[in-house]
This record gives structure tokens, C-alpha cells and sequence, in this order.
């Protein structure tokens, strides 16, 4: 009789920890569910606040930014023949021998 | 304890006559019944007690083993209808469900329904008053108020404290970029069911696979630089629509379809119903000289014209009555490239009478231009065809006329005519990296090589040089067609279209452009062809979409030269 009330007892308290986890799992599936709502919301108003249009206007009213034109646009390899970087070139080597000079003159 | 017995009494004399007639005695032990008594009541404690334990026993039995177990809490918002979200083919979101909460009230708990009316409409003015008062007077117990509320209108029907109405929570259809691809898009009822674009064509699967987002193939920075260019087009040319395709031959994806006027999918009933007609996909055109490649690619094919061959069109054409005009005439006879490059209806029409229509025909149908275009979209036009295809229609259709086709079949055709001659379904799915194309031989590469120099030529040479755009190698072909009005063309209304294609060297996008009705404007010296306006915004959404494409520009030394002179 005793071990029968013992036994019982027991499994009634394994139960109840049974329920209260699974109450746990479904407060911290309510929990994700809810974070995920919040995620999409934020996705969906980062998505908003990205729009072309909006970005736009913005760039345009704040920043005095327009679309890229074709001719602001050159192949890396032809940059040097159209901004010049040979005379700049020409005049660090100036400086450099320049410099030279000067340590020669210094000693 | 010592049990008591009762006393023994001497044996009575029974013989003896005074005993005989004696009263009867009997002598009781008081104490050892009180015993008994209580002995009694111990044991029927103890079963009493027995009994009680054997019943909680069992009820605690009967609780922890075989009691059904507890419901769970009630998970209203997982167990929502949703569906999938759409991003653009760079995983852009472009649509997402979100949950909104709907207003019901239960008529029978209203008490005043004239003031409650008033505070409804306090909080949320875009209701009429007279339909939620009478819905309020319906007596029946369920009547919904606004649906798809926003958290702070919630809010704000709560501070009324009207113990009638109770909020339902609901998912809500959700386009963050607002009209951009709005016909694409599409759009779904209140029940989340998609009713037009992308949401009804693949209706099955987003509310199938709510957890996988569609990739779609449009790219959302093409798209904005296409609508963009659009409708400045619509805005400088006062034209009363536009649409525009931009297509990957190789592939047949859709990188940007848009259609002028648009609308804002989250707030459909605010715009007039024509302007969710998508004109890239339904609207059927006679879209006049772009079809002309078709009409080469044909004379080619068929070898109707020699190599160095020049057609007489300075002379005049009569086909069946109907005499053939061109809008560039031209003193000289034409070679072929000359032919497209100044767009000669006379020698389009002589090449198409060559090739005769049977071959004709035959070149259309394997171009796709006698079904509707096999995009997913439901929205997709069947083409308008001559029902008997005499010498005139062979004629009339080698210029784009008497043939009434969507801008996004043309754009399929001729993006077939420049992708080594093979035709790709056009599709509205982004295609995994990768992924084996299925494509269709309809002219031979060596005459797709030609079509591309012959169409490079009408830019850099003939009607299409607003659209050159240097280093990029643009292709193209202009159209100008007078619009059919009561069965009379007017030459005042017109239809325009550009169909750009680039890089040159290996051919891999293509741009189609259509006006609808533009006007001329200050510097076009009284036009409105084409060359005047669609061309010209052709030529900027190449531009714009090249280097987003991760094309490098080519720019040879004479113009190096004369940018490096500017500076």
C-alpha cells in the first residue's frame, strides 16, 4: 500500500515538472513568435526607409547627389591618360630629388 | 488488560422448592462492554480511515496517470495565415506579411449605437459613420468594423474603453517599396489571396512554403532606374502611358518590368482601375519599326539579298492599292544595313514580299510572337494576327503594322534574334547559378552576329544615336507607329518604342521602351518619333544600369582623348 502511495506520488511530481516544462516551451514559442513579428516588422520598415525613391530624394535634397553618368565612369587601366597622373608623378620625383638635395647640402 | 469474567455463583439447589419459585438474576461486567463498545468504534475508525486513503489514493492515481494532460497556452500568433515574402533576385525584400489587428464589435452588447458610432469614428475618421451605425443596429452578434488596423489605431480604440468591440488579430499584405514593381508585384485580397502579379502566379506556392521567401528575377536597382527614367520620359514627352522591359537574353529573366501609371499595392483602392493594367505584359501594340530586325533577320535566313545587294527605295511601293511610304526617304537605293539603319518601310517590305509569307509567318511563330508570351504572369496578352496573311500583310508586317503584339513578346523575340539566334522563355523567377538554360534555335548564330552589327549600326549611324551612351556598345532599333482609331491611323497619336540591346560584343541585355501618344517637346523641333523620345530614354536606363549590371565601360582612345581635353 505504501510503496503504491509512493510510487504514485512520484509520477504525479515527474507530471507536474512534465507540464511545467511544456508550458515553458510554449511561453518561449509565444516568445520567438513575437520576436519574429518584430523582426519582420523591422525588415519590412528598413525595407521602407531603403526605398529608391525615398534614397532618391534624400541624396538629392541633402547630399546634391544625382544617377552616375556614363562619362564619371572609366576602366581602371585608362584612368592615368585622362586625370594626368604622370605630371604628379613628375613632381614627387621633383620633391624627392629636391630633398635630396637639401640632406646632401645638410651633410 | 485482564479480562473480567462474570462471578460464579454456587450450583442451586434445584430439588429444593425455594429455589424453584426465585426470581431470575443475572449480574453484567459494565466495564468489559465499555471495552467491547470502544473496541468497535476503532475498528470502524480504522475502515472508515482505509477507505478514505484508498480513495485518495486512487484519485491521485486516476489525476497523474490517466488525466488527459493540460492544453498548452493558446499560440494565436504562429498559428496566423501567413505567406511567404517576395524579395528581388539580391534577397531585397519586396513584399512580407505582417500582423495587424481587426476591429468586430457584437451588436447585441451595444447600448447606444448613435454614441458609439461617434467614438469609432473619433479614432478611426476614415470609416462612414452611416455604415458602422448600421451595422451596429444589425442585432446580430458578430459585425466587423476595420480591419487591418495599425498597433496605434488599436490603441486608440482601446482608450474608448466600448466593451462591445474586440480586436481580431490578422495578417496584412505589406509592400514596403511601395509602387515600385507594383504590376509585377501584383497585389492579394483581404483573405490573402493573390488576385494579380507575381501574388496570383505563384499564388500556390507562397501560401504553400510560408517559411522560404520567392526570389524573384527582378533586380529592385533596375527596376527604380527603368521607372525612373519612365517617368521622366511621361513627364518631358506628355505622354498618356509607358512601359518598359528589361530582359537577360541568356537567361530570359525579367530584371525590371514597369508600366506607367502605376500604382501603391498597399493602397489599391486609392488609384483609378486602368492604372493596374500592366501595359508591359497586356497591352497590345502595333509597335511599328522595331520589327524590322525580324524583317532582316528573315531576308538574311531566307538569303533574299545578295552580299553588297542594294534595294530601290526611292521608288514608290504599291502592295494591293496600298502604297508604301517611308518617313526618311531616300534618294539612293540601300544595302541592308542601310535598310534598318534608316528605318525604309519600302525595304523591309521588299525583303518580307522576297522571303515570302509563309516564311514569314513561319519566323514569327518560332519567335513566339503568334502565342502569348510564356511568362508565370497571368497578365500576359495573346498577340492580334491577321486572320488571312495575304502579299499586304507580309508587307505591312515587316514595318510593325497589321501585327499587335505586348512590348514584352517583341522584347522576347528580338532577344532571341541577338542571343546567338536561340529563344529563352522569358520568366519572372530568378534562375539558381548554374542552372542549365532550356533555349530554343530560331536563327543561326552567324545571322544573330549580323542582326547585332546591323543594329549597332542604326545606333552609332541611323535613327537610334540619342541612345548611344559611349563604352557601352549599345545596339538598337527605333519604332514609330500611328495608333488604329476607328479603324483610321492618326498620325498625331503616336506609339513609340526603342528596343536597346548591349554590350555589342557579346549581346546580354536587352531594353524595350514604349511611349504611348508622347508629344514633341522644346529641342526636338516638332517630333515625336521615337528617335526624339524613346530612344533618348532607352539610351539613359542603359546608362544607369550598365555599371549596376557589372558592365565595364569600353572606351576607346578618341574618346579618352577628347575626355582627358575636357579636363
Amino acid at each position: 500500500m505504501m510503496m503504491g502511495v509512493f510510487l504514485v506520488v512520484v509520477l504525479y511530481a515527474i507530471k507536474i515538472k512534465a507540464l511545467e516544462a511544456k508550458n515553458r516551451m510554449a511561453a518561449l514559442e509565444l516568445e520567438k513568435a513575437q520576436s519574429e513579428q518584430a523582426v519582420r516588422l523591422l525588415a519590412a520598415e528598413l525595407a521602407h526607409l531603403q526605398n529608391p525613391e525615398r534614397l532618391r530624394i534624400l541624396a538629392k535634397e541633402q547630399l546634391g547627389l544625382e544617377p552616375v553618368k556614363a562619362r564619371q565612369i572609366l576602366p581602371i587601366e585608362q584612368l592615368a591618360q585622362t586625370v594626368g597622373l604622370k605630371p604628379k608623378v613628375e613632381k614627387i620625383a621633383k620633391s624627392g630629388q629636391a630633398g635630396g638635395e637639401r640632406n646632401e647640402g645638410g651633410q | 488488560m485482564k479480562r473480567l469474567n462474570p462471578v460464579a455463583l454456587p450450583e442451586p439447589e434445584l430439588q429444593s422448592p425455594l429455589l424453584a419459585h426465585a426470581r431470575n438474576v443475572r449480574v453484567e461486567d459494565v466495564e468489559a462492554r465499555f471495552i467491547s463498545q470502544a473496541r468497535l468504534r476503532i475498528i470502524l475508525g480504522v475502515v472508515v480511515f482505509a477507505l478514505c486513503l484508498a480513495g485518495l489514493v486512487s484519485r491521485l492515481a486516476e489525476v497523474s496517470l490517466f488525466r488527459a494532460p493540460h492544453k498548452l497556452l493558446a499560440l494565436t500568433d504562429t498559428q496566423l495565415k501567413t505567406r511567404a515574402d517576395i524579395v528581388d533576385r539580391n534577397g531585397e525584400l519586396m513584399v512580407t506579411s505582417l500582423k495587424t489587428y481587426s476591429l468586430y464589435a457584437n451588436p447585441k452588447k451595444v447600448w447606444d449605437p448613435v454614441a458609439s458610432t461617434e467614438a469609432i469614428i473619433s479614432v478611426l475618421p476614415h470609416l462612414d459613420a452611416s455604415v458602422i451605425e448600421e451595422r451596429l443596429r444589425s442585432g446580430r452578434s458578430f459585425v466587423w468594423i476595420a480591419r487591418n488596423l495599425t498597433p496605434k489605431q488599436r490603441q486608440a480604440v482601446f482608450m474608448l474603453g466600448l466593451p462591445e468591440l474586440k480586436f481580431q488579430t490578422e495578417p496584412k499584405r505589406v509592400y514596403p517599396r511601395q509602387d515600385l514593381a507594383a504590376h509585377v508585384l501584383g497585389f492579394t485580397d483581404i483573405d490573402q489571396n493573390g488576385t494579380a502579379g507575381a501574388e496570383r502566379a505563384f499564388n500556390d506556392r507562397l501560401s504553400g512554403d510560408e517559411g522560404t521567401p520567392l526570389a524573384l528575377s527582378i533586380d529592385m536597382r533596375v527596376q527604380f532606374a527603368l521607372t525612373d527614367e519612365l517617368k521622366a520620359g511621361v513627364k518631358k514627352y506628355q505622354a498618356k502611358a509607358a512601359s518598359g522591359v528589361v530582359l537577360n537574353i541568356k537567361t530570359g529573366e525579367v530584371l525590371a518590368m514597369a508600366s506607367l501609371p502605376d500604382f501603391d499595392p498597399n493602397r489599391i483602392g486609392a488609384f483609378p482601375p486602368e492604372s493596374r493594367l500592366n501595359r508591359a505584359s497586356m497591352s497590345l501594340y502595333e509597335l511599328g519599326s522595331t520589327f524590322k530586325p525580324i524583317t532582316m533577320a528573315l531576308a538574311l535566313e531566307e538569303g533574299v539579298i545578295k552580299d553588297g545587294e542594294k534595294i530601290n527605295v526611292q521608288n514608290p511601293l504599291k502592295v494591293r492599292d496600298k502604297i508604301i511610304n517611308d518617313d526618311h526617304k531616300s534618294h539612293v537605293p540601300l544595302g541592308i544595313f542601310d535598310i534598318l539603319a534608316k528605318s525604309s518601310n519600302r525595304g523591309a517590305a521588299i525583303l518580307a514580299m522576297r522571303a515570302g509569307g509563309a516564311a514569314q509567318r513561319d519566323l514569327l511563330k518560332r519567335l513566339g510572337l503568334f502565342e502569348r508570351p510564356p511568362i508565370e504572369l497571368k497578365e500576359s496578352a495573346r498577340p492580334l494576327i491577321a486572320q488571312e496573311w495575304q502579299d499586304l500583310t507580309t508587307a505591312t508586317v515587316s514595318y510593325g503594322h497589321g501585327i499587335s503584339v505586348t512590348p514584352l513578346a517583341l522584347a522576347s523575340a528580338l532577344g532571341a534574334l541577338l542571343n546567338d539566334g536561340k529563344y529563352v522563355k522569358p520568366t519572372l523567377l530568378k534562375r539558381p547559378v548554374g542552372q542549365a538554360v532550356e533555349a530554343r534555335q530560331v536563327i543561326t548564330p552567324q545571322t544573330s552576329r549580323t542582326l547585332s552589327d546591323m543594329m549597332r549600326y542604326v545606333v552609332t549611324n541611323g535613327t537610334g544615336r540619342n541612345a548611344d551612351i559611349k563604352g557601352y556598345g549599345i545596339m538598337g532599333k527605333t519604332g514609330t507607329a500611328e495608333k488604329l482609331v476607328g479603324g483610321q491611323y492618326d498620325h498625331k497619336r503616336l506609339v513609340t518604342s526603342f528596343v536597346a540591346a548591349f554590350p555589342h560584343r557579346d549581346p546580354h541585355y536587352l531594353v524595350f521602351v514604349v511611349f504611348d501618344e508622347p508629344k514633341s517637346y522644346q529641342g526636338s523641333y516638332g517630333y515625336a518619333t521615337a528617335g526624339w523620345n524613346a530612344a533618348k530614354t532607352a539610351g539613359l536606363v542603359v546608362e544607369r544600369i550598365a555599371p549596376l549590371l557589372g558592365l565595364k565601360r569600353e572606351i576607346g582612345d578618341i574618346v579618352l582623348a577628347k575626355a582627358g581635353g575636357a579636363q
